[in-house]
């Protein structure tokens, strides 16, 4: 009886020391301090800019430089520190400290890892540049205008400029560019589920896994592209953004990770059913960083579902925000619209031939307009398509002004004619006069407004190159078509 | 007698046992892909471009009614260590055709963001809509060539393409296609 209540003494003493720190299942303070919930974010909102619209003058390079330069400054024992922050992704560096070496690759908690990464890391920024105003920019490396990596992080090249590394891909510094292909993001956005099953990559997010896994295997849609290749670009051979376990050490790291998780928000925004998951430990499971001031902290999938409520942040307009091709969920030429209950506004037989390098304009006068009230549609139909000697495609203006440059991005770009079939062989190629299939295109122009006089210009288009000195040179073709026309149903 | 402040205690020590977890019901539960071919291509893609070509099942019939299909091509096996370069993939381009991302037949981009070492990684793409316009067209005919295009940096406009040391090739072990 006595050791009986011995033992219930000491396991009440025991349940009251419990008691007194936590027991909430799950915690993993370790040492037996609290580890509290996510620390409470600031009252303020913050709208993460684009950098290619700031000034490069101005205060919000000066503050994200001046931050940068106090966490450089840090031990890299400190958790506030530059290196500590970058570790977190991945180091090489002895020591193991918490939570380093826990980025998420390759399953679906990609997405839900990096933006709890960012959250953190930006608060730290914040508060190491002294500007409490201070967001993350992301670089919209769709944009054509922003190609290269910013000029802020190349611009002084000298380590008077915490944002300059030299650690990057050849070229990159003086401002070579990523081809466009690899900054398209319209294939992830075709897809409307978050999550695969496990071993499966046709997703938004990545595959489903029962636990963290630092490297998964196998990439979702918007990792994939263009997540990794702008990684494999800005690195090259050997720079840092090609290894996970210094990428984060270059600022550039921060900026694309802001766009990726931008583009997060871009594809809810998109709807069609597409949402977060609900199920399963994407929501629940934690994952351990350092806030401020220097606090572990953890976070889980649900508490960063909405960035805006949650986590008070937002983006500043970029690429995908607004409808366009870009953005398109189908962005292949199209069958042709419905034939029922539809007028024609213009027919034109032109048996017109584009063989020339340059391009060629077509006019229509007198087409009347669709009325702003109307709920009818505007369908531009190119019929009787055929060609000859494949090797370009040719992209599609309405009403391009004379002297502006065509711009697939532009309000007057409509599609593109992109012909494929077996190209003619031997005579029939010497000759010209076989031509191979025939096909009708037809784009949805409504938002375009036609009337009037309409003016259809045909860019032809071909294979980008990047061997030095090799000229672009459109190879010889042939494509005809007999009918434009233009239906409203 | 018993003392009420261990016997609170031990009340309270019950109270904070660990709950049972849920179970959880994951995403994997739910059928498996169904392998429609499996290739071991073993392929080097060290030049501008490179064609690889496969054997593909002739017949693909289309998911039963009322059951949505997705047909995935995987590459898997991908090394991409110091490449430094990505690949356009396509699929059934026609000789001398330009390649661009607007073609019919672009699949879609090929790259690898990995650790040191890493054995290999799989990129898969929904090939769904490709391979019944193949069908259609009467080009689905018991072999599917890949042609993977190389890309890079662009030079800044007016500047010539900077120097640099060639990267490894990248190597892509085998290609699978499944119906998901």
């Amino acid at each position: 009886m006595f050791r009986l209540t011995k033992l219930l003494a000491f396991a009440g003493l025991f349940a009251a020391v419990l008691w007194g720190t936590s027991c909430t299942p799950g915690d993993n303070g370790g040492d037996g301090t609290p580890t509290p919930s996510p620390t409470t974010p600031p009252v303020e909102s913050f709208v993460r800019p684009n950098i290619g619209k700031l000034d490069l003058a101005g205060p919000e390079i000066a503050a994200f430089r001046a931050g940068v330069a106090a966490m450089q400054a840090k031990p890299s024992t400190d958790p506030t520190s530059w290196t500590y922050q970058a570790n977190i992704h991945g180091t090489y560096d002895a020591g193991d400290l918490e939570a380093w070496d826990t980025c998420q690759h390759g399953s679906f908690f990609f997405l839900s890892w990096h933006r709890m990464y960012l959250y953190y890391f930006e608060r730290i920024l914040r508060s190491a540049s002294g500007d409490p105003n201070f967001a993350l920019p992301y670089w919209d490396y769709t944009d054509p205008t922003q190609r290269a990596i910013p000029e802020a992080l190349r611009n002084p090249g000298d380590a008077s400029n915490s944002l300059f590394v030299t650690e990057r891909a050849p070229g990159i510094n003086n401002g070579a560019q990523v081809p466009a292909s690899a900054t398209t993001f319209s294939n992830a956005m075709t897809f409307t589920n978050f999550a695969s099953p496990q071993s499966s990559g046709l997703s938004f997010g990545g595959q489903t896994v029962p636990a963290p896994v630092h490297f998964g295997g196998i990439f979702g849609a918007l990792e994939s592209q263009p997540h990794n290749i702008i990684h494999v670009l800005v690195g090259g051979n050997n720079g840092w953004m090609i290894d996970p376990n210094l990428a984060a050490r270059d600022p550039v790291f921060w900026l694309h990770h802001a766009n990726i998780d931008r583009l997060w928000n871009v594809w809810l925004a998109l709807g069609g059913g597409r949402t977060n998951p609900t199920t399963g430990n994407w929501p629940t499971q934690k994952f351990t960083f350092f806030d401020e001031n220097g606090t572990k902290v953890e976070m889980t999938g649900q508490e960063v579902v909405d960035s805006a409520a949650q986590l008070h942040y937002t983006y500043a307009p970029g690429s995908g925000d607004e409808a366009g091709p870009e953005t398109a969920v189908e962005s292949r030429p199209s069958e042709p619209f419905t034939d029922a209950a539809s007028d024609v506004v213009f027919e034109k037989q032109v048996g017109t031939r584009l063989t020339k390098q340059t391009k060629v304009a077509l006019s229509f006068p007198d087409a009347p307009t669709l009325e702003t009230a109307s709920t009818k549609r505007d369908v531009l139909v190119i019929e009787g398509i055929k060609y000859g000697r494949p090797g370009v495609y040719y992209e599609v203006y309405a009403n391009l002004p004379e002297g502006t440059a065509p711009d697939h991005q532009g309000p007057h770009y409509v599609g593109n004619i992109a012909v494929f079939g077996q190209a003619a062989t031997g005579a029939e190629a010497a000759s010209g006069k076989h031509l191979h299939e025939t096909a009708t295109l037809a784009y949805d122009v409504t938002d375009k407004k036609l009337g009037g006089a309409v003016t259809l210009t045909f860019v032809p288009k071909g294979l980008e190159t990047t061997e030095p000195g090799l000229e672009a040179a459109l190879p010889a073709h042939e494509i005809r078509f007999e009918k434009v026309k233009l239906v409203r149903e | 007698m018993m003392q009420p402040l261990p016997f609170l205690a031990t009340l309270l020590l019950l109270a904070c046992q660990p709950q049972p977890e849920e179970a959880i019901t994951m995403e994997s539960d739910q059928p498996k892909a169904e392998a429609l071919a499996t290739r071991d291509i073993d392929a080097t893609l060290d030049r501008e471009r490179v064609t690889v070509t496969f054997a593909v099942p002739k017949a693909m019939p289309e998911a039963a009614p009322g059951k949505t299909e997705r047909l995935g091509l995987y590459l898997e096996g991908i090394d991409a260590e110091g490449a430094g370069v990505y690949f356009e993939v396509y699929a059934e381009l026609p000789e001398g055709a330009a390649a661009s991302p607007d073609s019919p037949h672009y699949v879609g981009t090929l790259s690898s963001f990995g650790p040191k070492g890493e054995k290999g990684t799989t990129v898969g793409y929904d090939v769904t809509k490709l391979v019944r316009d193949l069908q259609a067209k009467g080009r689905w005919d018991g072999e599917l060539a890949l042609t993977f295009v190389r890309r890079g940096l662009l030079p800044p406009p007016g500047q010539p393409a900077p120097e640099a040391a060639p990267g490894k090739p990248v190597k892509v072990k085998r290609v699978r296609l499944v119906r998901e």
